[in-house]
């Protein structure tokens, strides 16, 4: 039903990455827990929590840092990676919505403008769960139709006392202290911290620069379920649609992805879906295929966690160590799936897949290659 | 999805903020808006004629958009439940006077409609979102327009909208809401429950998309200006999502809500396709 999805026409690698997480600054304490499976929730000390029914997240030690400040050092981590040279030529933002953003978008241009001359566009994604996946399809589109060279993705959400009470009141949170995603007995989400940025481009413009590629994103793909406000479609067909659209555009196979990172939030019905749409794409390849969901380990950052996400999977398939599924209980025969439960290391992968969901029937999934 | 019957008090349940003198946004100067340069739009350079509209000096933070202050009586009134839920389809679905916004080159308008509380009309509100004026501006927008190009939810074509984007662009965002959590919490009261639901601007869209049964990718952007601006940074959004191929039709909405009590804000919805001869899509 959809339009048939052209296939991409340049290239768009990935040549830096930057991320800050509860676990800290850098990709290799997050890759270090992930690969372990050790998951970053603790008692929530950042602000009052003696009113909520969950007091647990996965934060940074000490007062929070501020966001703007947060993300300028992602971006600089991030360029300064992919060996700057030119200026990129636009920054794409994914934020909360709220009384701040408009002030953290504010800072972070003039400020990203000064320092790295990032000049041109800001545009700031604000759809909570897939707001930086969409941010970076939208930014490969951009490049893949020679609408830019160069682009930085950007995105950060610091846990903070009036999501946490919102989430708290309407039940997401776990009352048992952890993510378990695609278990038995699952009890809902934490919240984490993440900051991260990634620095898309040409194939051509990393190569005449000289810059050496970490991974491709050589496919991508967006739907929704045109279901309900808040709950996913129970059979997954719109994050099937986003796969299915991410592989064609990559010129794949789903016998090609060697490795999924999967949106599970650790909910009763999200797991669910999205172990559906699995099968409507890989049928009876899902006895082998690995899947586990990183937000078992450093909890769910909200705009900012399918990037912090995206950074994880590059990082997978360049080294072949898989993330481990943490939390997990028990199988839910609901969700047959071949999960990362032990420190797991393979012949790196070619591909993986990083998959999103939110609120309103969102979903994405973004096809990484190896460089 | 059918429309369910209104089932929530939204005067009783709404814990409406006052504005705060010392908000944050509140010192925030001019958004980048005026200055925006477009990494993302169409090489040809053609724009909106009004994309150039510089927002007000003040940030869309700097009053409490759409909900009404303390004690407001009149204000109050504007918010409390201003139709049955069955009142929504006997209303005129588009001005059909209304001129259809001007778009950029690459896309074609197949329908408009807004909400500007123009001859004293009042927003009806929409069942499960509480308090602000964000949630039900775009879902007026959207009705307005997708009633004009379908008539209603039963006639639309799941051919057409099985294959329809949301594009939602905001400059003020739902700050209604974020202030009514942000004053539960700042002040020990229980958060609502429901504010949960609409604590992100994808819950929305939620709602029209399951409406219409609209099933193409879902994008909500905090814009860098208002109105036309607004709009404009959501149709560069849309334009490149059709030519990207994940959607066939894109309904795109500014909505903003006010800067006082009194003004609930106003808000645009545009359904386009692509305009593209070379591909033929965009064909009627």
């Amino acid at each position: 039903m959809t339009a048939a999805v052209p296939q991409r026409r340049v290239p768009v690698v990935v040549t830096g990455l930057g991320v800050l997480s509860a676990l800290g600054r850098g990709p290799e304490p997050l890759l270090a827990a992930a690969a372990a499976g050790d998951a970053a929730f603790g008692a929530v000390g950042r602000f009052d929590v003696a009113a909520r029914r969950t007091r647990r997240a996965a934060h940074l030690p000490g007062p929070a840092p501020r966001l703007a400040e947060a993300l300028l050092d992602a971006i600089g981590d991030a360029l300064g990676q992919s060996d700057s040279g030119t200026p990129p030529g636009g920054l794409l933002l994914a934020l909360h919505s709220d009384t701040l953003t408009g002030a953290v978008v504010q800072e972070v241009t003039a400020r990203a403008r000064d320092r790295h001359g990032i000049d041109g566009t800001v545009r700031t994604y604000t759809g909570a769960c897939v707001a930086s996946s969409s941010a970076l399809a939208d930014a490969a589109a951009a490049i893949a139709f020679g609408r830019a060279e160069r682009l930085v993705v950007a995105a950060g959400y610091l846990v903070e006392p009036d999501t946490f009470a919102v989430f708290d009141a309407g039940g997401a949170l776990s009352r048992d202290g952890e993510v378990r995603p695609f278990s038995r007995d699952r009890r809902g989400l934490l919240l984490g911290d993440g900051v991260a940025a990634a620095v898309l481009e040409s194939a051509d413009s990393a190569h005449l620069r000289g810059a050496t590629p970490l991974a491709t994103l050589a496919g991508w793909g967006r739907s929704g379920d045109g279901h309900h406000v808040s709950r996913p479609d129970p059979e997954g067909t719109g994050l099937a649609r986003a796969v299915t659209a991410a592989l064609t555009r990559a010129g794949l196979r789903p016998d090609d992805i060697g490795y999924v990172n999967a949106n599970a939030p650790g909910s009763v019905l999200g797991d669910v879906s999205e172990a559906r749409a699995l099968r409507t794409v890989f049928g009876d390849r899902l006895a082998d295929l690995p899947v586990s969901s990183t937000k078992s380990v450093h909890g769910h950052a909200l705009e900012a966690s399918a990037l912090l996400e995206f950074v994880l999977t590059v990082h997978a398939l360049r080294s072949g160590r898989l993330p481990v599924n943490a939390g997990y209980l028990a199988p839910d025969a609901e969700c047959p799936l071949n999960l990362v439960l032990t420190p797991t290391t393979v012949h790196p992968p070619s591909h993986a897949l990083t998959l999103n969901a939110a609120f309103g029937g969102a979903n994405t999934a973004l096809l990484i290659g190896a460089a | 999805m059918n429309r369910a019957p209104e089932q929530y008090d939204s005067n009783a349940e709404v814990p409406f903020a006052p504005a705060r003198a010392a908000d944050p946004g509140a010192a925030r100067p001019m958004p980048p808006g005026s200055e925006r340069a477009e990494v993302m739009g169409p090489r040809d350079g053609s724009r909106l004629a009004a994309a150039g509209a510089v927002p007000s000096a003040e940030g869309p933070d700097a009053a409490v958009p759409g909900v009404p202050g303390a004690g407001d009586a009149t204000a109050a009134r504007r918010t409390e439940v201003a139709s049955t839920a069955g009142s929504r389809a006997g209303r005129t679905p588009a001005d059909p006077t209304g001129e259809a916004p001007s778009v950029p080159a690459g896309l074609r308008v197949l329908g408009h409609g807004e909400w500007t509380g123009a001859a004293g009309e009042t927003l009806p509100q929409v069942a499960g979102f509480i308090g602000s004026a964000y949630n039900p501006l775009v879902v007026e927008a959207a009705e307005r327009c997708l009633r004009g190009v379908y008539g209603g939810p039963e006639a639309a074509d799941p051919g057409r909208t099985g294959g329809t984007a949301v594009v939602v662009g905001s400059w003020s965002g739902d700050l209604g809401t974020a202030h009514a959590l942000h004053e539960a919490v700042r002040t020990g009261r229980r958060v609502q429950p429901l504010l949960f639901f609409q604590s992100n601007p994808n819950a929305v869209v939620g709602y029209v998309a399951g409406r219409w049964a609209l099933r193409g990718p879902v994008v909500c952007l905090r814009t860098a200006g208002p109105g036309p601006a607004a709009l404009a940074e959501a149709l560069d959004a849309a334009e490149l999502l059709l030519l990207d191929g994940d959607c066939d039709e894109a309904l795109v909405i500014a909505a903003d809500t006010g800067r006082t009590p009194d003004d609930p804000g106003s808000a645009i919805a545009v359904l386009v396709t692509a305009d593209d001869p070379a591909t033929g899509r965009g064909a009627p």
